[in-house]
Order: structure tokens, then C-alpha cells, then sequence
């Protein structure tokens, strides 16, 4: 009789990812061998809907456009091939945009790997830090000839993801009760991600604004960052942009560069 | 009875509630008649929407921190960040219950994020006193460990569970989280009786209980699945009075819901009737003394 504690455990581990492996486990396990292998399956069938039920939590999208029985084996098919590595459930399925990017079977789908990897950042976004904001009257306070040295620290949710297909459109329609799929999903999508109130939000940005906002969140001062959106679009709008990023709170902090006089 | 009443001066927490995301909503609009409030710790390891809600609530109910992924008798180890990050919280939540439960979760390479039956053997014993020892030192708190729903047993096993969770106790100081619906369903599944579960139990020092868990079941053709999807049953309610002729009346009661999660007013109404339960119960010992 089997009594060494690890082995147990991994005799046990191993019959709930493969079917095969359940007679094996079953021979450790004292009582009616046949009610046995039925209750052996409640944790069989508890790990399947854990997997089903994380991943759904994570890609609500993801879910309404694949349909619930192509995504539950997706799911199960994702906890097989990428097992968790947290006793916190939350972390579980930060690797699916690049698992759908391995299955023939999503081929023809080729947007879903992208709205994945937006999902992923909203969800994540969800379970991060949200600072105090950084405000426009505090950028008025910067003296003028400092304000092209300056940088921005931004809350840790603020994500910028880009993609060759209408992922944020996609995302937005999905909110909806009523959904339309966009026209044109095979449009580039620059997509803004951050925390809002309570919840997390999605919006499409300009080009130029990209660019802008990815400069500055590489650490870029605010004047380098500007002739990048500037060099992308010559009318871009510097005033209206700034007034729409602090107006979403994307920035924590406000970093001078200049030397102290 | 083994009532610790006249030795605990503090006031008894009393009769709280799971909260579920479901009801963030009618916690932050009004106060709710609740006690107290316990929560899945794992939900607030993050530092977003979840934990400033959390913060918020606390001001207003005691809360207990109840760990579902520690997985403290997983042999291959368990994991110093995750208690780290309970660590953290602890502090932030000042929590007045910290639990875990009696299983395991994890196997080299992957964790399963279940709640795994313990081999009940002496080494496994002996592994997870010393992380109790080790748990209850980093947070600087008594941590209590949760008897388990398990639908199978070990040919293995050298006692039973609550005997494991007893000898846990006598060793470390810990407390015990007592699920009354996980008794009753290992009473249905394998035949082991609760009453001498509860009557282990009483032979423990005073207070060692910290709390007790009520929650559903379901009834299937092979044997109860602890679903926590449904009100309390029947027979769990009269195991619950049983346990309150023992303990007393001070052990804070939850009710936990975790599938199909109805409106809190139903959660509300079990906890109002594990309340009035009690009373009864604590008014016939007084007009009958043994």
C-alpha cells in the first residue's frame, strides 16, 4: 500500500489530467471501487469547469464569439496543454492569445488571438493598483520652458496594444446587448486600455496618439513624445490629447527632468 | 460543554454572510443586517477594484480572510509568494478570522485549484504542523484549518479527519473551522459519523473551534457534492443545533453560497435562521440543565 505523500499526490494530480491513469489512482483510494471511480470524477469534472469557468471570467469576448460549446473545449484543452501555476485562479490563462495562435481549428478566425490578448489586459488591469491621478492643474504648475523635459508615470492598468485587425471595435460591440460585429475587422486597431471607476474600459486611439502615449509610457519626456505623434500626424491635436488623458486618469504622477535651479 | 464564553472577553462576531461579487452592489448602497462578512482571500491578492471594495466594506463589518489556494498539504510545497501576498493583505485588512482548509492543491508543474483530500497520515501530519507553525508566525495570528468535503478515502489513512484536525490543534494552537455540511456529507459519502466527529471535537480545549461554516448540498445517485448552491438541508440545520448544544453559542456562524449565487436577501434569511436556531437551542439548555 502506497503511503509515501508525494506520490500520492501526483498519482492522484496525474489520473485527473488523464483519463488512462484513473485505475492506478483508484487502487490507493479504500472503499466500493465502483462508487470510487464515480466520485473520482466530481474532481475530474471540478478541474474541467475550474479551467472553464477562469477562462470565461477572463474572455467574455472571446466566449460570444466562438460559442459556449467550442469555448468550454478551448478551455479544457488550454488547462490541459498550459497548467496553472497559482493557487490564485486569477492568474490562470495569461497564455491564451498565444494557445489560439497554435490551433488550426482558429485559423480562420484570425482576430481571436488578439482580442484574447487585449481581454487579458483589461483583466488584468482589473486586479491592479489605481493611484491617485495625476491632474491637468498640476501640469499647469510646470513652468513652461520645463514642459518638453517632463515625463509621466502612468497607473499600472494603463495598456496600449496594437493590432492589424478591429480588435477594440470587436471588444465594444461585445458590450453591447445587441451585438454587431464591425464591418471591417480586418482594420488596424490602436487600443487604450484603463481603469475607470470601479471597472475597465477600451477605447481606440489615433495613430498619432499611439505613438504618443507609447513614447511616454517607454519613458520618453513629453517633448520627444509629442514630435513622435507629430512626425505620424502633423495636425495632431496636443491639447486636446492631453486634456483626454488626464481626463481618463491614465497618468499617476508627473516626473520633472529639468535640473533643480 | 466546552463553551468559551467565560474566558473570551471580546464580543462574539455572530452571524455572517460569503460575500460574492454578486452583492458588492447592496453592500456599498446600504448597510446590510449582517454580522460579518468573510471572503475568498485569493479574490483580494490583487491591488484593484476588488481590494478597494474590500476596503471600503471593512469599515463597516469585521471580516474573515478564507484561503481556497494555499493548499497547505501539498507535498511538493507550497508557495512563500502566495503567503506573502496573504501576508500583505492581512495587514491592510486587519481581518479578525484568517482561515485555510485541511487538503491539498498542487503537484510539481501544476497547480489543480481544488480543495484535494489529505492522505490522513502521520507524515502528513508532521509537514503541516510545521506549516502552520510557519503560517501563523508570518501573520502574526492564530490561523484556523477548515475540515474538507472528500469523496474518496486513502487505503492509507491512519485516522480520521477529525482526529487529524484535533492532534493539528493540540500541536500548533491552531483553530478549527468547522463545516458542518462537510461532516454530514462525509457522513453520507463514507459511512463516518458526524455525532463522533463533534464529540472529538468537544474534547479539545476551549475555543479551539473559530468558526462554523453552513452551506448546501446536492444529492446525486453516487453519493452529496458539496456545491454550496442551495439552502442549508435538513439534517445539516439539526447537525448545526447539535454543535451549538456542545460549543455554545459564541463560535461565529457563516453561511456560504458559491454556485448559483441568488439574491442576498436568501443568503440573509439562513443567517437570520442559523441565529434563531441558536437562540432556541440556547434557551432549552437554560430552562433544561444537565
Amino acid at each position: 500500500m502506497q503511503s509515501d505523500l508525494r506520490a500520492l499526490q501526483k498519482s492522484f494530480a496525474d489520473a485527473l489530467i488523464d483519463l488512462e491513469k484513473v485505475d492506478i489512482a483508484l487502487a490507493g483510494f479504500s472503499g466500493n471501487p465502483d462508487l470510487n471511480r464515480e466520485r473520482f470524477g466530481y474532481y475530474r469534472g471540478n478541474l474541467s469547469a475550474t479551467w472553464k469557468q477562469s477562462c470565461a471570467s477572463a474572455y467574455p469576448v472571446l466566449k460570444k464569439l466562438t460559442g459556449n460549446e467550442f469555448f468550454d473545449e478551448l478551455a479544457r484543452a488550454y488547462g490541459r496543454a498550459c497548467p496553472s501555476h497559482s493557487g490564485n485562479l486569477t492568474e490562470f490563462g495569461a497564455g491564451m492569445a498565444e494557445f489560439i495562435g497554435t490551433l488550426e481549428n482558429c485559423r480562420p478566425y484570425p482576430y481571436l488571438s488578439d482580442v484574447a490578448a487585449l481581454e487579458w489586459l483589461v483583466h488584468a488591469a482589473y486586479f491592479l493598483e489605481c493611484k491617485e491621478p495625476a491632474t491637468l492643474a498640476q501640469l499647469a504648475t510646470v513652468p513652461v520652458e520645463c514642459l518638453s523635459q517632463i515625463c509621466f508615470r502612468f497607473q499600472s492598468g494603463c495598456a496600449l496594444l496594437a493590432s492589424s485587425w478591429a480588435i477594440a471595435d470587436i471588444w465594444l460591440a461585445h458590450q453591447k446587448n445587441e451585438i454587431i460585429f464591425p464591418d471591417q475587422p480586418n482594420k488596424n486597431n490602436k487600443c487604450l486600455i484603463w481603469q475607470s471607476g470601479w471597472d475597465v474600459q477600451v477605447s481606440t486611439l489615433s495613430e498619432a496618439s499611439y505613438a504618443a502615449l507609447k513614447a511616454l509610457k517607454d519613458g520618453t519626456t513629453l517633448g520627444a513624445a509629442l514630435d513622435q505623434a507629430m512626425s505620424v500626424d502633423p495636425n495632431f491635436d496636443v491639447q486636446t490629447a492631453l486634456a483626454d488623458w488626464f481626463q481618463k486618469q491614465l497618468i499617476s504622477s508627473i516626473i520633472s527632468t529639468s535640473p533643480s535651479p | 460543554m466546552s463553551d468559551s464564553s467565560t474566558e473570551n472577553a471580546t464580543p462574539p462576531l455572530g452571524y455572517g454572510v460569503g460575500l460574492r461579487s454578486r452583492h458588492y452592489r447592496d453592500f456599498l448602497q446600504h448597510r446590510q443586517p449582517v454580522d460579518w462578512l468573510e471572503v475568498h482571500t485569493e479574490n483580494y491578492l490583487g491591488a484593484g477594484v476588488d481590494l478597494r471594495i474590500l476596503e471600503t466594506l471593512r469599515a463597516d463589518y469585521p471580516i474573515s480572510l478564507h484561503g481556497v489556494g494555499l493548499g497547505i498539504g501539498s507535498a511538493q510545497g507550497y508557495d512563500s509568494d502566495h503567503i506573502e501576498k496573504i501576508r500583505t493583505l492581512a495587514h491592510r485588512i486587519r481581518p479578525a478570522l484568517i482561515s485555510e482548509h485541511l487538503c491539498w492543491g498542487a503537484v510539481a508543474g501544476r497547480h489543480l485549484n481544488d480543495l484535494l483530500p489529505m492522505p490522513l497520515i502521520h507524515s502528513a501530519l508532521t509537514m503541516i504542523c510545521e506549516r502552520v507553525d510557519h503560517l501563523q508566525n508570518t501573520l502574526r495570528q492564530r490561523v484556523m484549518l477548515e475540515n474538507v468535503s472528500s469523496y474518496v478515502r486513502f487505503a492509507c489513512d491512519e485516522m480520521s479527519e477529525t482526529q487529524f484536525l484535533s492532534l493539528l490543534v493540540q500541536r500548533t494552537g491552531c483553530g478549527v473551522l468547522l463545516d458542518i455540511n462537510n461532516l454530514y456529507v462525509n457522513q453520507v459519502n463514507h459511512g463516518e459519523s458526524a455525532q463522533d466527529a463533534l464529540a472529538t471535537l468537544d474534547q479539545l480545549p476551549a475555543g479551539s473551534i473559530g468558526e462554523i461554516h453552513l452551506a448546501g448540498h446536492l444529492v446525486t445517485e453516487s453519493g452529496l457534492v458539496d456545491h454550496h448552491g442551495c439552502r442549508v438541508d435538513a439534517q445539516v440545520w439539526t447537525l448545526y443545533e447539535h454543535a451549538r448544544s456542545l460549543f455554545g453559542d459564541r463560535i461565529p456562524t457563516l453561511i456560504e453560497w458559491d454556485t448559483d449565487i441568488p439574491e442576498l436577501e436568501v443568503l440573509l434569511g439562513e443567517a437570520r435562521q442559523a441565529r434563531q436556531r441558536t437562540e432556541r437551542i440556547m434557551k432549552a439548555a437554560t430552562c433544561n440543565p444537565i
